[in-house]
């Protein structure tokens, strides 16, 4: 499990994960992934166009961090999830929490608002 | 290593001046050359002389096995004025004997020792289970190096030729005896270990039981119920159950809380309790979203160490046939009609059960034709890594679920076989269960 920063600038977050988000691969990227996004209490874009597998323990990593955001009005934006992992999106009802897009233009203009 | 009341008192004769030299060596070190300048009393009191009050505490005990009284005599003043109790032995095999019984530290073996040489010696003590784990350093004359190879090849601790030197003697019994007693905290721990995991088992075990014990008998009438439950750790996140709420409304349900093992478990079975039980205030059980909306007010995760569980309640009245459900991001039921083709995959939006506070669930409603069949499982059954790499499908399983037979009873054991053999293996990724339910 790989996660990359991409952008952390004053504005908002843009990282990348690449890999499969299962109990293993959210253990090895969980600190990180929460310094990166709830504790910078910035939007962040997330680019899961990498991931191909998403467990319940991913889900709850997200949602944990789209739960602090929002206690900032930040938000927490996925970007280009595959269909698997976005069938898995889907079925959590998580999509009341975060905002999954599929286009890197229109998920950056959302964070930088 | 044991304690030991005050060494014992060594006295020797005087010993004649070649014998002191296939000993200690011919005055090689300061203790042989005191020796050799020594005559009648003095040597007597050298080796009567009692431990100093600081070295009269035991380092540890050790049995000298040679057949020559002098050097083990000499052997033994040397290792008591370090502080050890010394004990001697003749006989090989009456030491062999001696040593079994566990209360020696290391033993220092004469390896031209008559009767059983010390190899012999060597081959039988690392094959008993007390024997093994006393070090054993090996004296002998013979300073040839294929000796040494073979008495360490054969598990000798150490080696020491004679004649020997005292400060080199006094080094490698101290190194031994530290070895000694890290092997022995070593098993000290892995036996605290063994305990503690036979502790945990025995425990675990037990909640396996209380879990399954939760379960619901399988049903024959007024329709056929049967379910299986694989957990991929001992205990899993995985909770199901089915009972009639009156005459007319059964209800059935399955949760998933997020990971597995001990910390899922005790909110699954705390969960599935609430549900069986009907322990949600106010709560009309034969309206599942309203039991969803009170899971979920119930089960907040920032109270439940921050899980949360997925949940597909549904209710079936048998009276008019119809069957209402909902959901909190679980996986779709899949019902599969009589003559259709693709099963009706029964989803209902909802967020995972108490992922977020005041989240919405609705209910849905089907019709369950005579001879349907319905399919309720959790995501570990079809979130599979098959060999290729690739992840199953839930369309995929629709679609295995599909080829089964419509003229014969629903075979679940068939059905889980089929997964391991895809997946390419008897081992589990998730905890896995699967109910069905023949209408």
């Amino acid at each position: 499990m790989e996660l990359k920063a991409i952008d952390t600038g004053d504005v908002y977050t843009h990282i990348a994960l690449s890999g499969k988000l299962d109990i293993m691969g959210v253990g090895e990227i969980e600190n990180k992934f929460i310094g990166y996004t709830a504790s910078r209490k910035k939007n962040a874009v997330v680019d899961i166009s990498g991931v191909t597998f998403m467990g319940s323990m991913a889900l709850r990593l997200f949602l944990s961090a789209a739960r602090s955001l929002s206690l900032e009005k930040k938000s927490l934006i996925l970007l280009n999830p595959q269909p698997l992992v976005k069938e898995v999106l889907e079925t959590s009802g998580i999509e009341d929490m975060v905002v999954i897009e599929h286009d890197a233009e229109s998920a950056l203009n959302k964070a930088k608002a | 290593m044991e304690s030991s009341p005050e060494p014992k008192r060594v006295t020797s004769a005087i010993p004649k001046r070649e014998h002191l030299d296939k000993v200690f060596g011919s005055g090689e070190t300061i203790r042989t050359k005191r020796l050799h300048s020594a005559v009648g009393r003095q040597l007597f009191e050298y080796v009567s002389e009692k431990p100093s009050d600081a070295q009269a505490v035991s380092q540890g005990r050790i049995l000298i096995v040679d057949h020559d009284r002098l050097s083990r005599e000499i052997l033994a003043r040397n290792l008591q004025r370090e502080g050890y109790v010394v004990e001697f032995e003749e006989d090989g095999a009456q030491a062999l004997v001696r040593l079994g019984e566990g209360k020696f530290d290391l033993a220092l073996w004469e390896v031209q020792l008559p009767g059983l040489s010390g190899l012999d010696m060597l081959k039988r003590a690392r094959k008993d289970a007390v024997l093994q784990h006393i070090p054993i350093v090996l004296l002998s004359e013979v300073k040839d190096v294929e000796t040494v190879i073979r008495c360490i090849e054969a598990g000798g601790d150490d080696y020491l030729p004679k004649p020997f030197n005292p400060a080199l003697l006094k080094a490698r019994i101290r190194a031994s005896m530290e070895r000694k007693m890290l092997r022995d905290q070593e098993r000290r721990l892995l036996v605290q270990i063994k305990a503690h995991q036979e502790r945990m088992s025995a425990e675990l075990a037990d909640a396996t039981v209380y879990l399954t014990s939760l379960l619901p008998q399988p049903l024959r009438e007024p329709f056929v119920a049967d379910w299986r439950f694989i957990p991929s750790s001992e205990l899993g996140g995985d909770c199901f159950g089915y009972h009639w709420i009156d005459e007319d409304h059964f209800a059935l349900y399955l949760l998933d809380v997020c990971g597995h093992g001990v910390g899922a478990a005790l909110l699954s079975v705390t969960a599935l309790n609430v549900i069986r039980s009907h322990a949600l205030n106010g709560v009309d059980f034969r309206n599942p979203s309203e039991v969803l909306v009170a899971a979920n007010r119930a089960f907040p995760m920032e109270r439940q160490n921050n899980r949360y569980f997925t949940l597909w309640y549904g209710v079936y009245q048998r009276s008019t046939r119809k069957l209402t459900y909902s959901s909190g991001g679980h996986p779709p039921a899949l019902l599969f009609e009589p003559g259709g083709v693709a099963p009706k995959k029964l989803a209902a939006r909802g967020m995972m059960v108490g992922g977020m506070p005041n989240s919405k669930y609705t209910s849905q409603t089907c019709e369950i034709p005579a001879g349907s069949r319905l399919f309720l499982f959790c995501d570990g059954v079809y979130e599979i890594t098959l060999p290729e790499g690739r992840t199953y499908t839930l369309d995929e399983f629709a679609a295995l679920l599909g080829q089964l037979s419509a003229d014969t009873p629903i075979d679940l054991d068939a059905i889980i076989a089929q997964i391991r053999q895809l997946r390419g293996s008897a081992e589990l990724e998730d905890d896995l269960s699967l109910i069905a339910i023949q209408f």
